[in-house]
């Protein structure tokens, strides 16, 4: 019986992993909807909107940032199960806790420098060129998001081995 | 230990971690930040890591990718694509496979909007896989037509991976799309052929439809106007010059939510699951391509390309044995990286030697020509075990469907894309022909 | 001894990859008798994007790079009065002057790493697809791919439509009008097959519209590590004499770039004298606001601006 691994979905980390992904999704929606409006404005009154290109690139990765929690929380990520489809249960289970292991330090890993280097960007006033938009706002939302990814990790390996007890 | 070795030795690595469970991108990220560290240096590796995230996912090009994976959502869930889908059926559903053959066909359609291949198959996908999967298809067949048909989404022009191409190598944009032009279509009914030789060693795979009357058939194609006229004004703002292939998603998806509002009666619930199922497939995607870079940069560093090019220019072979074997390189490549960082690896090395070499035709026009080749075996990487993204993006819309059997259901494609290669570089004429003519 | 990276957004096949990095490095190892050995690694193969290879250098990440300095905006702000309307000469000249400069005016703002070489392209030109520009007025309303955000400003001042798309996406959006005018030199018109794709080129008689400024560094720890004598070697191969020498390339290899165009049938028209004073007068506004915007940040833009005209004009008469 395992209490808790079937639940994270349910879980406040969970919702927060849907409600950073719904953000990400109407970002990608705004930046399309910036993209048509700047093509209709220079086709028509000559105008397209300044710097969408940057506003493009700027809202991608925000967006694909918000999009990884929710990801790993829905097992989204994609393994190679030619080798390992007759394995034991337990086996498997080790297994996935290897693979939540190496996420979970990943993310952490990736947050942390992460968190460097946006400060650094910051200093050194990192900016796109035309916008002025300065990256290390970026930088925020990559580090809250593998934040959030490192944390699920955690959750999913804590599940686990109170899910392992209970067997 | 030598750099080579190294090399050697995580490609060795990524595949064991990749054969028990572990996450292909984590597989990817955890190898090639081993080898990078051990050549770089730790704090180089810690430097990368801070900021490679942010470059790789602010990069315009991929913009696409979660556009066209939300289009595709928000035509599946609004009901635009089941009725694509009857339509197809009522022409061609009574031929076996004929679903399949329509799906390649509809892929080959939305290659001519959209310059991606992993976008193409996810778009598609997600609207043919669960129709097949209705229609009793079996799912080698339904995974293999629809990751193959997904690689036209770079083999028909616009291809993004042309157009790195084309940058890296001082190529003629233009000229390259249009020699990309016969082999695509060659591609997608070498697809077709395929399925129509499969069903008939496996006839249960693509069983046959009902038998519908020529009303039925008209009917059903009034009702799928709105989304020909999508795909019509994308079609004709690309080539009109209203907007750049890159910009065209972004229509796109706006174009298919108000129809998907208006026609399908989509609200807000609906819109948020689309949100979400998007959400959940484009971090797939990115994740791997955040992965593949950093493996792909400790291959760089390591230098193996080189030590491959030195290898084959003392071979003392002819220029049409070194293509091949160029080309077979692409194909072991194609297991480990994606695309772009193939062509990036590879095309700055490859490319001036190959301009070297006689082949018998102009000079101009063996750039032309390498690039479309290169371009197909490229894409074979996409469908080809242990990394094939295409064939992931598949497998992750249906659950109940084994990656083994996916990739066999890859064979009779790769085999067409074999016999496509062969007589593309037999026979250059095929390729070249056409820029001749309009070029 | 030394086994140096050097990393550049370019491809191999480009002119600064073959003709100035490679016989660079080359020499840099002739003349440190192998000491000093230097793998390029070109397109970015290393990773990243363009504007971080400033930082990959600074960072160790790579020990030499070479890329564009308007990449990084706000970055180099003493370096940008090169990059105004109407201020440079030949590349020689300019990049001459550049690094003369840099060397007295903008310790500060390089002092993160070894700077190898400052330089410049030669001044860029119009190329149109369907319309000749022959006078100011001709660019009112037409879609422009503006080569950085100063000239952004100076083309919207005087009508244009700007649209700023990445290079990549160039050539497809001008074969297909998605922007009628490409502002660039010779020298990237070549590689990208512009010349192909447009009818129409507009060049300027005196001072050139504009420039670019690129940076060729060297990550500072990993040029204090050397010995005496090796970095007696970097030096040689460093400074105003190299600066003049890329410059000179890059203006040798505008004439051969430009020959294409020629070859091709393509019409040339030149803005020069009374109409090229029109269009100074047009776009000087774009040069006082940065003088401006200088002033506000505490740099004194008016000097700066006096001293880059006049180190241009001093390299010239060479
Ligand atoms: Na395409
Ligand atoms: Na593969």
């Amino acid at each position: 019986m395992t209490v808790f691994s079937a639940d994270i979905q349910r879980s406040f980390l969970g919702r927060l992993s849907n409600i950073f992904a719904l953000t990400g999704g109407f970002v990608m929606l705004g930046i399309a909807a910036v993209t048509v409006a700047s093509i209709i404005g220079r086709t028509t009154i000559g105008q397209s909107i300044e710097g969408d290109y940057e506003i493009t690139e700027m809202g991608l990765a925000m967006a694909v940032f918000l999009f990884l929690p929710v990801c790993y929380v829905r097992n989204g990520h994609v393994i190679v199960d030619l080798f390992t489809a007759h394995c034991k249960k337990s086996t498997l289970q080790t297994l996935d806790i290897t693979a939540d292991i190496v996420f979970t330090v990943t993310a952490f890993v990736f947050a942390y420098q992460m968190s460097l280097s946006g400060l650094e960007a910051k200093d050194y006033l990192e900016q796109s060129m035309l916008l002025e938009l300065p990256t290390w706002w970026t930088f925020i939302v990559g580090v809250t998001s593998m934040t959030l990814c490192g944390l699920c990790g955690l959750y999913k390996l804590f599940a686990a081995f109170l899910g392992g007890a209970n067997e | 230990m030598s750099n080579i070795e190294l090399a050697f030795l995580m490609m060795a690595a990524l595949l064991v971690l990749m054969s028990i469970r572990i996450p292909i991108a984590l597989a990817m990220l955890a190898c090639g930040a081993a080898g990078y560290s051990m050549i770089g240096g730790v704090p180089a590796l810690l430097e990368y890591l801070g900021t490679a995230p942010v470059s790789k996912f602010s990069t315009y090009d991929l913009s696409v990718v979660p556009l066209f994976l939300l289009m595709g959502e928000l035509a599946t869930r609004s009901g635009i694509t089941a009725e694509l889908f009857k339509t197809c059926n009522t022409w061609i559903g009574r031929q076996r496979g004929g679903i399949a053959m329509a799906a390649v066909a509809g892929c080959a359609a939305f290659g001519a909007i959209c310059g991606s291949s992993l976008a193409t198959a996810s778009t598609m996908g997600k609207v043919a896989l669960p129709e097949m999967k209705r229609l009793n298809y079996s799912g080698s067949l339904a995974a293999g037509a629809l990751a193959a048909g997904g690689t036209l989404g770079i083999l028909i022009p616009p291809s993004m991976v042309l157009i790195i191409f084309a940058v890296l190598t001082e190529q003629n944009i233009s000229k390259m799309f249009i020699a990309a032009f016969i082999p695509g279509f060659l591609a997608a009914g070498g697809y077709i052929l395929a399925i129509a030789i499969y069903v008939r060693i496996y006839p249960n795979a693509g069983p046959r439809g009902e038998k519908t009357t020529l009303a039925q058939k008209i009917k059903s194609t009034k009702d799928v106007w709105h989304i020909t006229t999508i795909f019509l004004i994308v079609l004709g703002g690309i080539y009109m010059g209203i907007f750049t292939p890159t910009e065209a998603a972004s229509v796109g998806v706006i174009l298919t939510a108000i129809l998907a509002v208006t026609h399908g009666k989509m609200r807000l619930d609906g819109l948020l699951v689309c949100l979400m199922r998007t959400a959940v497939s484009a971090a797939m995607i990115f994740f791997i391509v955040l992965g593949a870079d950093l493996f792909s940069v400790f291959i760089a560093l390591s230098r193996l390309p080189d030590l491959g090019v030195e290898l084959i220019q003392n071979s003392g072979l002819s220029a049409y044995t070194i293509l091949v074997l160029m080309l077979l390189t692409y194909l072991v490549m194609g297991c480990f990286l994606d695309s772009l960082a193939m062509i990036l690896l590879t095309i700055p090395i490859y490319f001036p030697m190959i301009m070297a070499m006689d082949f018998g035709i102009p000079t101009a026009d063996v750039g032309i020509w390498f690039g479309i080749l290169a371009l197909i075996v490229v894409e074979v990487g996409l469908i080809t075990p242990p990394v094939g993204m295409n064939v992931f993006i598949i497998k992750s819309f249906d659950d109940s469907l084994k990656l083994k059997e996916c990739f066999k259901g890859v064979i009779p494609f790769l085999l067409s894309d074999f016999v496509r290669v062969a007589l593309l570089i037999i026979f250059p004429s095929i390729t070249l022909g056409l820029v001749h003519l309009i070029g | 001894e030394y086994t140096l990276k050097l990393h550049h957004m370019l491809p191999p096949m480009s002119m600064a990859h073959s003709q100035f990095l490679v016989p660079w490095a080359e020499k840099v190892e002739t003349e440190s008798n192998g000491r000093i050995k230097i793998d390029i690694y070109p397109a970015m193969q290393l990773g990243g994007k363009p504007p971080q290879l400033f930082d990959q250098t600074r960072k160790g990440i790579v020990d030499l790079s070479w890329t564009v300095a308007g990449y990084t905006p706000g970055r180099f702000p003493k370096m940008t009065s090169f990059e105004l309307p109407f201020i440079p000469g030949s590349a020689k000249a300019t990049s001459m002057a550049l690094q003369d400069y840099s060397e007295t005016e903008m310790q500060d703002e390089m002092k993160d790493v070894h700077v190898i070489a400052l330089h410049t392209h030669t001044p860029g030109s119009f190329h149109s697809r369907d319309k000749a520009i022959k006078k100011l007025e001709d660019l009112e309303g037409m879609k422009v791919r503006a080569p950085n955000k100063v000239m952004s400003e100076a083309f919207k001042s005087v009508g244009a439509n700007t649209v700023f798309l990445p290079v990549t996406e160039m050539p497809s959006a001008l074969s297909k009008g998605v922007i009628d005018v490409a502002v660039l030199p010779f020298e990237v018109v070549l590689p990208m097959k512009i010349y192909e794709l447009v009818k129409h080129h507009t060049e300027f008689k005196g001072a050139g519209l504009y420039t670019n400024t690129f940076v060729f560094s060297m990550n500072n720890k990993v040029y204090d590590s050397m010995p005496a004598d090796l970095q007696k070697v970097i030096d040689n191969n460093s400074g105003v004499a190299l600066a003049g020498h890329i410059g000179d390339l890059f203006d040798n290899y505008e004439v051969f770039a430009r020959k294409y165009a020629v070859d091709q049938g393509n019409s040339f028209d030149y803005i020069e004298g009374a109409e090229h004073a029109r269009w100074e007068k047009a776009m000087a506004p774009i040069t006082s606001q940065w003088v401006e915007d200088m002033n506000d940040d505490d740099y004194d833009g008016q000097r700066l601006l006096d001293k880059t005209k006049a180190l241009i004009k001093k390299y010239e008469a060479l």
